[in-house]
């Protein structure tokens, strides 16, 4: 197929030779590549499909449902509440851990993620069981609803904002600040001003992650009882009549996925801020003077304090009659449950993206494109929705794969393909083609130069998606409650079970270990953002 | 300090240190109201620090700055002052320009500080504050350019538009950081007289700060020559090349020889180019050793032979357009540079006469201040590693 040297390689702008962009992927890869684009998209599709061949007249009914408007908003706003407070406090954060002479920076900058270490029903199960009969809280009265739901979610998911955040402020042009401040514009003036602005970008960045998993967030808002859509699915879908209800509800929630998105667009274009170039030399450090240490309290109080009220509530609860002893075979059969179906899910997950990964890393094109929009698609669905999108699927084209192990893979397949994508993908594109075209000068066939000369330096690459994958599905909870095989029970499912029937100790266990679990992604997210 | 009410900036006795190593060493300057002050030296001088310190992003350890007759650090005062309550405008290296606002915006950010933060966070400029600013455009030509973007414009072109950011609010002084060190050649000159232009245009008192002599000759309307921490001659240009104070200022700014001499009665020295008449003796006895300075231009070639000439010969021809620069050794391992006309050719190796011709003068020899020793500076240095 190659037209002579000349053609096949051309000098890009940069100087460096760049493959030549009508070079074709081998069809095998634009196969292999395509398969995880496709499973990405089938939940979405399906559930297009349940909604309409049910008929105008059901549709319209289902939406003229009394209470579903209500539903709508106050999934909305939960979301819209959680995003604001989760910037602000990020904000705050990432201001004095990256642009202050805070004490103990890179501390309080991991302290700062910690609260990701706690699954947000892991959190709320603590907080219900606190705030119940018996508990610490009790005569506070019960700590339900919408207010209770958006405070537990901020203070657990506010890092997603604040990694964004901090890794933005650290590359302010400290001569920016100066010159604000020879403006005449105060130290808090001079911050809100040229840094705010500056991260503004990524403030919406975080505020539509926030978002994102406030709307599919299941397991926590239905422990505080402040029901959204989520949870409405779930009843609509576990009532089996209703299940076009339940299509319709998950449709509606993808418009507000799509709601969501479009904010951040609108907000991030206001303003038109243009990317400044960022500083080289060492970023901002605002002096605190007497407010350092108060300041370091604040950071510490804010990231360690829930994560600690929860570690110790779920250690107390151990000692409790049914806790430990209790529930131990049930812990260890949830425990190898989650385990095996979350290693298996990892597996899948690299094994279905690589060739994705190679095709965007390698023959970066119109095929190639898609299959990545299709991934990050499935990363921003709430997972009750990829659930039920692929049992529908399963129920009508695959009988026999409903309620099997298959199916809970193939959803977290879906749910993390864009982790694992991403780390593959940066990874291929960090080693160089150069040595590729060497081992084919020297006799190597295209396989050959590619599983001789650059599979081994991926390794790395692999094993952190991986374990990214492997360690978002072991804490995973809705999908796995709606689409696990009859009689086995997740350590999610557990915690979650265990809060609901107020058997708390018994949620004190399976809730550790999935602190554990967490607090191992907390450990890489961290590693790789360098604030160990 | 009293005194200092007429100075739009005065410092006195200004020491700093970043760890062992001093940077400013009881270092006093003052500039009048309107005055364009350019401070040149060597990198590594301090030059940078003084305007931090004057513009209070860095807190001198003793001595005393004032602003417009103010006190803003130094004794008496419990804290310095913070840089936004000195009303100093700063042009920095690179720009500096806010990249999320308009050239516009960036004009009028310092002018909005009578309106409350919530007010100066949310809401873009109010219309007398757009008026001010574009004035301010005006005034450094780039009125047709105030909407585009920081990152649109070009290099001589953002300077403009941080001046004109500096100037708006009215500063009682404005600070120059090397503005124009990033800019090509062609684009400097042009720079240079617009900028002193528009600094003159507003009455505005001005400290710049270049390592470039013929940026601070031609900006300044006095030059401070400063070395090791401390300003070792401030002058108008003319003063500072004519009778540069000592030999530092004599060998850092413009060329000439600096020789060694013996003072002789009746107001004459004796040096490599003979016994000649020189200005600035002084009180020095007869028999004293001194330093003599002599530029290329009071300097003649002769054919070799000529009365009243040193003879010597050529070792290096440079040619300038407008002159040449021959220098020529006299023995000893003297090399005397003579500017000649452009139109004389003269080829290295040939035997010449080099004739005193204009002022020689006696400069007082300076040694550069006490080194600081070896081992402090290591464990500044590896201090500063630590952080």
């Amino acid at each position: 197929m190659d037209t002579g040297g000349a053609a096949v390689l051309r000098t890009g702008e940069s100087g460096r030779f760049l493959p030549e962009r009508t070079r074709r992927a081998p069809v095998a890869l634009v196969i292999g590549g395509s398969v995880v684009g496709v499973l990405a998209a089938l939940p979405v599709v399906y559930l297009l499909v349940r909604a309409f061949e049910a008929g105008g007249g059901e549709l319209f009914e289902t939406l003229r449902r009394p209470g579903l408007l209500v539903l709508v908003l106050r999934t909305a706003a939960l979301a819209g509440v959680v995003a604001g407070a989760s910037v602000a406090i990020a904000f705050a954060l990432a201001v004095l851990t990256a642009a202050t002479d805070l004490p103990m920076r890179r501390l309080s900058s991991v302290v700062s993620v910690l609260p990701l270490a706690v699954p947000c029903y892991v959190g709320a199960s603590a907080v219900v069981g606190l705030s119940g009969p018996g508990g610490v809280f009790e005569g506070m009265g019960a700590v339900r609803g919408f207010w209770a739901a958006a405070i537990v979610l901020t203070l657990f998911i506010f890092p997603l904002a604040y990694l964004p955040l901090r890794a933005s402020i650290s590359r302010v042009d400290p001569r920016l600040i100066d010159a604000a401040r020879s403006l005449g514009e105060s130290g808090l003036g001079a911050t809100l001003r040229v840094i705010l602005a500056w991260s503004w970008p990524a403030c919406v960045g975080g505020g539509v992650l926030v978002g994102l998993y406030t709307l599919g967030e299941f397991g926590a808002v239905t422990m505080l009882r402040c029901d959204t859509l989520t949870a409405v699915i779930y009843e609509q879908y576990r009532s089996s009549f209703s299940r076009t209800g339940a299509a319709v509800s998950s449709l509606l929630l993808v418009v507000l996925v799509l709601a969501c998105l479009g904010v951040g667009g609108l907000l991030r274009r206001r303003g038109s801020w243009s990317s400044g170039r960022g500083s080289s030399r060492g970023g901002v450090t605002l002096k605190l003077g007497a407010w350092r240490w108060p300041a370091f309290a604040l950071v510490m109080l804010i990231g360690a304090g829930p994560v600690l009220l929860v570690v110790l509530t779920l250690l107390s609860w151990l000692g409790y009659e049914g806790g430990a002893g209790g529930v131990g075979g049930g812990l260890w059969s949830g425990a190898a449950t989650s385990a095996s179906v979350a290693i298996a899910a990892g597996v899948a997950c690299v094994l279905m993206t690589a060739p994705a990964a190679v095709l965007a890393a390698r023959y970066p094109g119109r095929v190639s494109g898609l299959v990545e929009r299709a991934v990050s698609t499935g990363f921003a669905l709430p997972g009750i929705v990829v659930a039920l999108g692929l049992a529908f699927f399963a129920l009508r084209a695959t009988p026999f794969a409903y309620q099997t192990w298959g199916l809970v893979v193939a959803a977290f397949v879906v749910l993390f393909a864009a982790q694992s994508l991403m780390a593959l993908r940066a990874s291929l594109e960090r080693s160089p083609v150069r040595l590729e075209e060497a081992a084919r000068t020297l006799g190597r066939g295209p396989v050959g130069a590619f599983v001789g000369v650059t599979l081994p330096g991926l390794a790395p690459g692999i094993g952190a998606a991986w374990v990214l994958v492997t360690l978002s599905a072991m804490k995973e909870l809705p999908a796995m409650l709606l689409l696990s095989p009859a009689g086995s029970v997740s350590l999610a499912e557990l915690v979650w079970s265990s809060t609901r029937e107020a058997m708390f100790a018994s949620a004190a266990a399976p809730g550790l270990a999935l602190i554990g679990v967490s607090a191992g992604l907390v450990w890489l997210v961290a590693m790789r953002e360098g604030l160990t | 300090m009293t005194e200092c009410k007429a100075h739009a900036i005065c410092c006195r006795s200004l020491s700093k240190s970043f760890g062992e190593t001093p940077v400013l060493r009881s270092l006093n300057l003052c500039v009048d109201r309107g005055e364009l002050v350019c401070l040149l030296g060597p990198s590594g001088c301090g030059k940078t620090t003084l305007l931090r310190c004057i513009a209070g992003f860095e807190h001198p350890g003793a001595g005393s700055i004032q602003i417009g007759g103010k006190t803003v650090a130094g004794a008496g005062l419990a804290s310095p002052v913070a840089p936004e309550a000195r009303r100093v405008g700063v042009v920095f290296q690179e720009a500096a320009l806010f990249p999320h606002l308009s050239v516009l915006g960036n004009v009028a950010f310092g002018l909005s500080q009578g309106r409350g933060l919530l007010s100066r966070l949310v809401r873009g400029p109010g219309r007398a504050e757009r008026a001010r600013a574009r004035e301010m455009l005006d005034l450094v030509g780039l009125a047709d350019k105030a909407d585009r973007r920081p990152g649109e414009l070009s290099g001589g072109e953002q300077q403009r538009v941080a001046l004109a950011r500096a100037l708006a609010p009215e500063p009682e002084v404005v600070l120059l950081d090397e503005p124009f060190a990033n800019l090509d050649r062609s684009l400097r000159l042009t720079l240079r007289r617009e900028v002193r232009d528009a600094l003159k245009a507003c009455g505005a008192t001005a400290i710049l700060v270049t390592h470039d002599q013929d940026e601070a000759f031609t900006m300044a309307d006095r030059v401070g020559v400063m070395l090791h921490g401390e300003i070792a001659q401030i002058d108008t240009p003319e003063r500072i090349y004519e009778h540069p104070a000592d030999t530092r200022v004599a060998s850092m700014v413009g060329r000439g020889a600096l020789l060694d001499a013996s003072v002789e009665d009746g107001g004459l020295v004796c040096c490599g180019l003979g016994r000649v008449s020189a200005d600035g003796i002084g009180e020095a006895c007869a028999g004293a050793g001194c330093s003599v300075f002599v530029r290329p231009e009071g300097l003649r070639l002769n054919p070799e032979g000529c009365p009243r000439s040193v003879a010597g010969r050529v070792v290096r021809v440079e040619y300038a357009g407008d002159h040449r620069l021959v220098t020529v050794d006299i023995g000893n391992g003297a090399a005397i540079p003579v500017k000649v006309d452009p139109n004389l050719r003269v080829s290295v190796g040939t035997e010449v006469g080099v004739e005193v011709v204009g002022p020689v003068r006696v400069v007082r020899g300076v040694k550069p201040p006490s080194p600081v020793t070896v081992s402090a500076k290591r464990t500044a240095e590896a201090g500063r590693g630590d952080r």
